[in-house]
């Protein structure tokens, strides 16, 4: 069975074989792993590898999972699934291009109207998450189109809190 | 200072409100059920189903989670004092805790605050107050202003006398919020607006000040408890050097710079300013400690302090039971000479934040927690699995405290811990921390304030186990042990792929 991984952006493929009732043999590059393993709770795995014990936490849904081992974090996905859920995902990854909150949040102050002129790097968006301030800049050179939300909103990432017609848009710009 | 007879000249109160939520409400709680006092817990709409409600004999609601609505709201927690009957409120740390109008709403309502006076807390919570009061004792404060200001104009004009770095600090701060350090003028008015916005927020007062911005300090602060009969000692010092966005994460005691000529000085200071300001109950007075080993009056806090408890671990104190007695209008049962520290205790803050990207906040349901344990640790811990950690508060989770006969013992006590400590489902700065602990600088001791720059600055973890990592989440994908939350999977929790797929390969 072939597994594709991304793990912090690297792509991992695994030749996984079961091996046994709690035993699998992986192979990544030519490089055989033999893992021992028990399910102590659905998220916590005992593992041996090539002899080496070492528990792992593990939590998520299908796709994405975060696994725990001695206190560090992996953020694993299921490459071959990620084509179909990376709409969205993506535009966090890259530079942002839209006005939205990087964790769930609460409005505190807009800085700018619809009309108003900004130039890249301007801030026009503090938002405030466990009372922690962080002021969203635009994206580029524009004109602002719509101010989405009200102060004292709850908001979430993806939202978009202020449309920015961008002057680089060209034909596009409505 | 024989703990055989809890008893005190006063009535002890029989039953009391705590006016706050999470760990700290809990850890107030404890020692309240320790002492056969009833507790009554005030909850808002998004901690229906928190820890503290849980662990209360009483709970009260109180409104909409906006922390206004709620946790700062004084009508409505004292209405929940007066209909449940509770004689004194204890307010945690943050919220209404160094608030004096709220102080004094209790005081004009007959209910005992546990904690200083309104008075007291007016004076000193207004940090400038606090800084002329101090100054006037001959106690050394950092070059900055001595009153409030919101004209932008006069603030720009100090900041230039002052001369940059300037800190702007908030007039009724702590915990960092509403503190800025501003480099140049450029920025200095949005950090000001800004400062001055989670300050009212955080406080319900956007008063701001400036100070001279040190650098390379060390925080070193001095634990008090005072009566109401004149009685005043210090709990040895607390080191709290080791700050992100000018919030602690790693405390200590004893500090590695302190030697006994030094804490006799500072801990003399600190009672001098207590007896200045006609201190009562628990507070902290929090210095500046310089390169060449000066020190600087910071501020007073005139509440519990979040990392009280390893001046509890080494002097075997219960501040909080201290807290309860003086309340109630006892003596202190101990003199100076009485408090003596044993061994080292380390202190890490476990917040809902995510240390790989600039600490951001990192709200959401806790999926699975697994709490360290062994001798010497103790966690002082506000959520548990399947809490929705909401975004409304603060993110502290829980406060991870690890006590041994050392410095170099309780370091090592605190990696194992904290490696055994799982969170899952927000991420939390653990991994940063086990790094900070490991790391050489911290290991001698090098501890300032700008730590975390000056060392971890864009830290990432060393990921040496990805192929354990990637085993287990194959593993979990085939195991057929699926969660009830798998709904979008292909994998069902009645056939297992490795019997319905026939052949490797997909």
């Amino acid at each position: 069975m072939q597994y594709r991984l991304k793990l912090d952006e690297k792509m991992i493929s695994f030749q996984a074989e079961k091996k046994g009732d709690h035993g699998i043999a992986l192979s990544r590059d030519g490089c055989l792993l033999d893992v021992q393993y028990s399910v102590i709770s659905s998220h916590h795995l005992n593992l041996v590898v090539n002899g080496s014990p070492v528990n792992a936490y593990i939590a998520g849904d299908g796709n994405v999972k975060t696994v725990i081992i001695r206190g560090v974090p992996y953020t694993i996905e299921d490459a071959d699934n990620l084509e179909t859920r990376a709409r969205g995902k993506k535009g966090l990854q890259a530079v942002p291009q839209d006005i939205t909150p990087p964790m769930p949040a609460v409005v505190v102050r807009i800085l700018v109207a619809a009309g108003d002129r900004v130039k890249q790097g301007d801030k026009v968006i503090v938002v405030s998450s466990m009372k922690m301030e962080t002021t969203l800049t635009a994206p580029s050179d524009g004109t602002v189109k719509a101010v989405n939300v009200a102060e004292g909103d709850k908001v979430m990432p993806g939202q978009i809190l202020i449309d920015i017609d961008r002057d680089d848009a060209g034909p596009t710009r409505e | 200072m024989k703990g055989q007879s809890h008893k005190g000249d006063q009535p002890m109160f029989k039953k009391v409100l705590v006016a706050n939520r999470g760990e700290i409400a809990l850890r107030v709680m404890r020692t309240c059920h320790e002492m056969g006092i009833a507790t009554v817990a005030v909850y808002s709409e998004a901690d229906r189903k928190a820890a503290h409600v849980l662990k209360a004999d009483q709970a009260v609601f109180l409104g909409e989670s906006e922390p206004a609505q709620s946790y700062l709201n004084i009508d409505k927690i004292i209405a929940a004092a007066k209909q449940t009957g509770a004689e004194a409120i204890h307010p945690g740390y943050g919220f209404l805790a160094e608030n004096p109008l709220f102080a004094e709403r209790c005081e004009q309502e007959a209910v005992v605050f546990i904690g200083p006076p309104s008075q007291v807390i007016r004076a000193l919570g207004d940090k400038t107050v606090a800084r002329r009061t101090v100054a006037g004792k001959g106690v050394p404060v950092i070059p900055g202003m001595d009153r409030p200001q919101s004209d932008p104009a006069i603030l720009a004009r100090e900041a230039a006398n002052i001369g940059y770095p300037v800190l702007i600090k908030a007039a009724a701060g702590g915990g960092g919020k509403g503190m800025r350090v501003v480099a140049s003028p450029e920025d200095f008015s949005e950090a000001c607006v800004s400062a001055s916005s989670e300050a009212k927020r955080a406080f319900s007062d956007g008063s701001i000040y400036l100070e001279k911005y040190l650098s390379r300090p060390r925080h070193v602060e001095f634990q008090i408890v005072a009566d109401m009969h004149g009685h005043v000692i210090h709990l040895l010092e607390r080191e709290c050097s080791i700050q992100r966005r000018h919030q602690k994460i790693i405390e200590e005691t004893p500090s590695p710079v302190m030697t006994p000529q030094l804490r006799q000085r500072m801990g003399a200071a600190a009672v001098a300013v207590a007896k200045a300001s006609g201190y009562m109950n628990a507070g902290t007075v929090e210095f500046l400690v310089d390169q060449q080993g000066g020190f600087y009056f910071l501020e007073v806090n005139t509440r519990l302090q979040v990392e009280h408890p390893i001046t509890e671990m080494v002097t075997g104190l219960d501040i909080v039971r201290i807290q309860l007695e003086v309340a109630a209008g006892n003596a202190l049962r101990l003199a100076q000479e009485d408090v003596r520290g044993r061994g080292h205790a380390i202190e890490c803050r476990i917040y809902a934040e995510d240390p790989e990207k600039g600490f951001y906040p990192s709200p959401g349901r806790i999926i699975y927690m697994q709490e360290p344990s062994g001798p010497g640790i103790r966690n002082d811990c506000g959520v548990y699995t399947g809490f929705q950690v909401p975004v409304e508060y603060d993110p502290i989770l829980s406060k991870l405290i690890a006590h041994a006969e050392d410095r170099e013992q309780a370091i090592s006590r605190m990696i194992q811990a904290l490696e055994d400590y799982i969170i899952l489902g927000v991420r939390t700065p653990v991994p940063f921390l086990i790094d900070v602990l490991k790391s050489e600088a911290f290991r001698k001791g090098d501890t300032f304030t700008d730590f975390i720059e000056a060392h971890f600055s864009g830290w990432k973890p060393n990921r040496c186990d990805e192929d354990a990592a990637c085993a287990a989440f194959i593993i979990d994908e085939l195991s057929g042990v699926k969660k009830a939350t798998a709904s979008s999977g292909t994998v069902s929790a009645e056939s297992s792929p490795w019997q319905t797929l026939g052949q490797w390969g997909r």
